[in-house]
């Protein structure tokens, strides 16, 4: 008999993340909605994040691909997304257990809004050497958070924005809500905290210059199409 | 401000590239990002260079028609406005740059000299605030992609 279809699919990607998989599953059976769906996506990873999710068996659906990226494994599970909604989390990160209840109960009683988004927290993961912690950067206060991380969109809605941009290294949340924005869709970040962005030692920002321009070329886009925009509606005609 | 001072972007935290003859520029400390277009992103060529005002007042003037007095004033308030905010700081690691070459103006019809405008957007402050540390890995994604 097939399975009744969850409401909501949630896409963890993972790329050589077992030190924080666990967590990370365990942050999406903590939920207090239990409708949902968990497709893990393990990018290729050559750890043993593979043993990690095979702890979980049949409360996960587990895809392994070749290496190909962030974006593309977001993609891909999507892709097998069964839910009127998607949901996306970053193996090394965590949500709230009241995540999708919140979001869920916000998109009932507003069916205006298309992206639902929320804050988030950042903690500085506990392993961390003291010298390691003094060197990173963790503002200790919720901050909005438009972010795939705490996301929820209408598997439909993601589609009419499309998928996250597989050319990008840096700014790939930033490029994916600019196309959203354009495109006119209803945003809500909503007061609740409800994503835990762990800060450790592998994501503290040391990146190359070069990867860091693309950040450059998405707000280029982006003030391009607005411009574009605006010159349409002051066009002959209105 | 001295004339012969050399700038420099206030790397790591700001980054620059200028496409399309518009500079963008992004401050990932505070999420502002900024556009320079025209005589603008001229002079942010110049400072990305290390010109110093008073050369890149010169050449503007080659480029522009316009009062040189203008053209000077212009450059001084836009590298105000940039120290402002934080984009550029003063680099004093170098010799000044002296050399100015006022010479002649560049032949046909100069287009007039526009004053130079930054352009501060804050729309996307709260994602570019969270973005840098996030994405990009020294060890996951998405560095391994990048050895491949």
């Amino acid at each position: 008999m097939p399975l009744p279809s969850p409401l909501v699919s949630v896409v963890v990607t993972c790329f050589n993340r077992e030190r924080y998989l666990g967590e990370a599953l365990d942050s999406l059976l903590a939920q207090t909605f239990t409708g949902h769906e968990i497709i893990l996506v393990d990018d290729g990873s050559t750890d043993g994040s593979a043993a990690v999710a095979a702890r979980y068996g049949g409360r996960l659906r587990y895809v392994h691909q070749e290496n190909r990226g962030a974006s593309a494994a977001k993609n891909a599970g999507v892709g097998l997304a069964r839910g009127r909604y998607v949901a996306f989390l970053d193996s090394d990160d965590l949500w709230t257990p009241d995540k999708l209840a919140v979001q869920l109960a916000y998109a009932r009683a507003h069916p205006e809004a298309d992206l639902l988004y929320a804050h988030g927290r950042q903690f500085i993961s506990p392993e961390l050497p003291e010298t390691e912690r003094a060197r990173l950067h963790c503002p200790v206060e919720p901050m909005p958070a438009p972010i795939s991380g705490t996301l929820l969109v209408e598997g439909a809605t993601f589609r009419r924005v499309g998928p996250f941009r597989t050319d990008l290294k840096v700014g790939i949340d930033v490029e994916w809500h600019l196309r959203a924005k354009s495109l006119g869709l209803g945003i809500t970040v909503l007061p609740e905290t409800l994503l835990l962005r762990r800060v450790h030692a592998t994501n503290s920002g040391l990146t190359e210059q070069g990867e860091r321009r693309q950040h450059a070329r998405i707000l280029k886009e982006h003030l391009d199409r607005m411009r574009r925009g605006r010159a349409g509606q002051s066009g002959p005609g209105g | 401000m001295p004339q012969a001072k050399r700038y420099r972007v206030n790397a790591p935290q700001v980054v620059a590239e200028i496409m399309g003859g518009e500079a963008i520029i992004v401050n990932l400390d505070t999420g502002a990002y900024f556009s320079l277009r025209d005589t603008a992103a001229a002079i942010w060529e110049g400072l990305e260079r290390g010109d110093s005002a008073a050369r890149i007042t010169a050449a503007l003037a080659r480029r522009y028609a316009g009062e040189p007095q203008a053209i000077e004033s212009a450059v001084h308030v836009l590298i105000d406005e940039l120290l402002r905010e934080s984009l550029i700081e003063p680099d004093d690691s170098g010799d000044a740059d002296t050399r100015v070459e006022p010479g002649l103006p560049e032949a046909g019809e100069r287009p007039a000299f526009t004053r130079p405008e930054l352009e501060k957007y804050t729309d996307m402050a709260d994602l570019l605030l969270l973005d840098p540390i996030h994405e990009v890995d020294d060890q996951g994604w998405p560095s391994a992609n990048a050895q491949r």
